[in-house]
């Protein structure tokens, strides 16, 4: 579901704009929170009500990545160069924020002994409450482009719109910017070198039970490991908006140095988190190390840094095209991952907790270490950077994007 | 047509301050960029959030009608330390 919606939504943005898309997601919303409502409330069969919440939750998957798929697109837009890293990164932490939240609220509900219904039902209000300040407030661009490389994707869009049919323009983007970015190598060295590592992160997080259950470790001390692995991995996008302020300046980042620092710290984690796992792991070892994970990995995980990075490199194609073949592709390696290391996690082998020597550890090695040989190869292509530069060094005044 | 495009965006002009009048004008747009971001996060944490609370429901399939504490307890655990002390007996209500 998650897929098919990336790939309407890069249409649907392309044909009908940013606050459409972003309107349509909205509307999406609703009618999942409704449909969930009314899955906990009509007097159905449980299994009619988890049919009827199933099906929102589809309507949910699609239309979810009609303004998730945005953020670039959003970014690029509105904020100028030196803004647009925080920009994404503060979007993208409004998820961890999202998960936080309703992992507090969740024990708060239980222990008063209170019915689920209500964290579906308050959901309506809200997402009415966001849809129509949206249908009020959300604009579709500024009045004036906050950088060049965001005006001439604004004068790409118009001469586009004036080009001829709109519906075959459009399908022809979509399809064409896919095409493009498949053929783009460096784009896909960064898609596969940061899908390998983050992926690999996420699917231990998904493994995390079951893995650390024969080394002795108890339910409540992985929860603890995992609080301190999300609320590390919410700090990390922190540091790195602080280091691009600090090392490029208010210029655009230097990405692919900032790629290679935070994949390899991302690896080291995944290192940490292996090694220490093994008879006889103490539980705050266990906190420890995923703590540690969290910090070194949420960067790639969590910050804008390889949205922006492939925005940048394929430059001047739409920003949420690059997104749509990361989420396709990310999702794919994860998939494989997470079936691979289920499989595993069930063997005799894994129930010894002989982490060194299980198949496990290898499939993490090997695949942190595709992720870094890959990652070798990656070269800078600075495309919309260089655009703004020559825009500057023609004499006009970049800085004056900066100050809208 | 690609080429088309590819052309008309290499010969497009650098694009400078020819609508500078309006520059100052649109120096107000800042809390309107901001805006944007806050309704856009918004939208992000609500569905973030949608997607947590399935968390356990999807885990326990269709019994989770009737999950509980543990699915609940799973869910703590799953994104946060927290437990549920003494929770025993909480269930989903789904009338039927």
């Amino acid at each position: 579901m998650g897929v098919a919606g990336v790939v309407i939504a890069l249409y649907v943005t392309e044909r009908f704009g940013f606050r459409a898309s972003c309107l349509a997601g909205y509307l999406t919303q609703c009618l999942c929170s409704f449909g969930s409502a009314l899955a906990v409330q009509l007097p159905i069969t449980p299994h009619d009500a988890f049919a009827v919440l199933l099906l929102s939750q589809a309507v949910s998957a699609v239309g979810v990545a009609l303004f998730q798929n945005n953020i670039t697109r959003l970014s690029g837009e509105w904020f100028p160069t030196n803004e647009r890293d925080a920009a994404v990164t503060a979007a993208s932490l409004a998820g961890v924020a999202g998960t936080t939240f309703i992992s507090l609220l969740a024990p708060a509900v239980a222990s008063r002994t209170m019915s689920v219904d209500g964290l579906f039902v308050w959901q309506v209000p809200a997402w009415i409450t966001i849809t129509v300040v949206a249908w009020v407030y959300v604009k579709e661009e500024p009045p004036q482009p906050p950088s060049a490389a965001a005006a001439v994707q604004r004068r790409a869009r118009r001469l586009s719109r004036r080009a001829g049919n709109q519906d075959e323009q459009s399908v022809w983007l979509l399809f064409g910017s896919l095409r493009s970015l498949l053929s783009h190598g460096n784009y896909m060295v960064l898609l596969l070198s940061s899908s390998f590592v983050i992926q690999m992160v996420y699917t231990l997080v998904i493994i995390m039970g079951p893995m650390l259950q024969p080394c002795g470790i108890s339910p409540a001390v992985t929860g603890v490991a995992l609080a301190s692995f999300s609320i590390s991995s919410a700090v990390s996008p922190l540091l790195y908006v602080f280091s691009i302020m600090m090392l490029d300046k208010g210029s655009s980042p230097d990405y692919v140095y900032h790629q290679r620092v935070w994949t390899i710290a991302a690896a080291v984690g995944l290192a940490g988190v292996i090694l220490v796992h093994r008879q006889g792991e103490t539980a705050s070892l266990a906190i420890g190390a995923w703590c540690l994970l969290g910090l070194l990995s949420g960067v790639l995980g969590n910050a804008g840094l390889t949205l922006e990075h492939s925005a940048e490199m394929t430059f001047p194609l739409p920003p949420n095209a690059s997104i749509t073949l990361l989420t396709i592709g990310g999702n794919a390696i994860s998939f494989i991952q997470v079936v691979i290391a289920t499989h595993m996690i069930s063997q005799p082998s894994a129930a010894t907790c002989t982490m060194l020597t299980s198949p496990l550890t290898w499939f993490v090695v090997v695949n942190a270490g595709i992720g870094l040989l890959l990652l070798a190869a990656l070269k800078p292509e600075y495309n919309r950077a260089k655009t703004e530069a020559m825009d500057a060094v023609a004499g006009k005044q970049t800085a004056v994007y900066g100050a809208l | 047509m690609e080429t088309e495009a590819s052309q008309l965006l290499s010969k497009a002009p650098p694009l400078g301050v020819e609508q500078a009048g309006i520059a100052l004008e649109a120096v107000s747009i800042t809390p309107v960029r901001f805006l944007q971001l806050v309704i856009y996060s918004a939208a992000i944490f609500m569905s973030v959030l949608n997607y947590s609370v399935m968390i356990p429901i999807y885990s326990y399939g269709l019994d989770r009608f009737d999950v509980s504490l543990q699915a609940l307890n799973s869910l703590a655990n799953v994104r946060t330390a927290a437990t549920i002390p003494g929770a025993h007996g909480f269930r989903a209500h789904v009338r039927c």
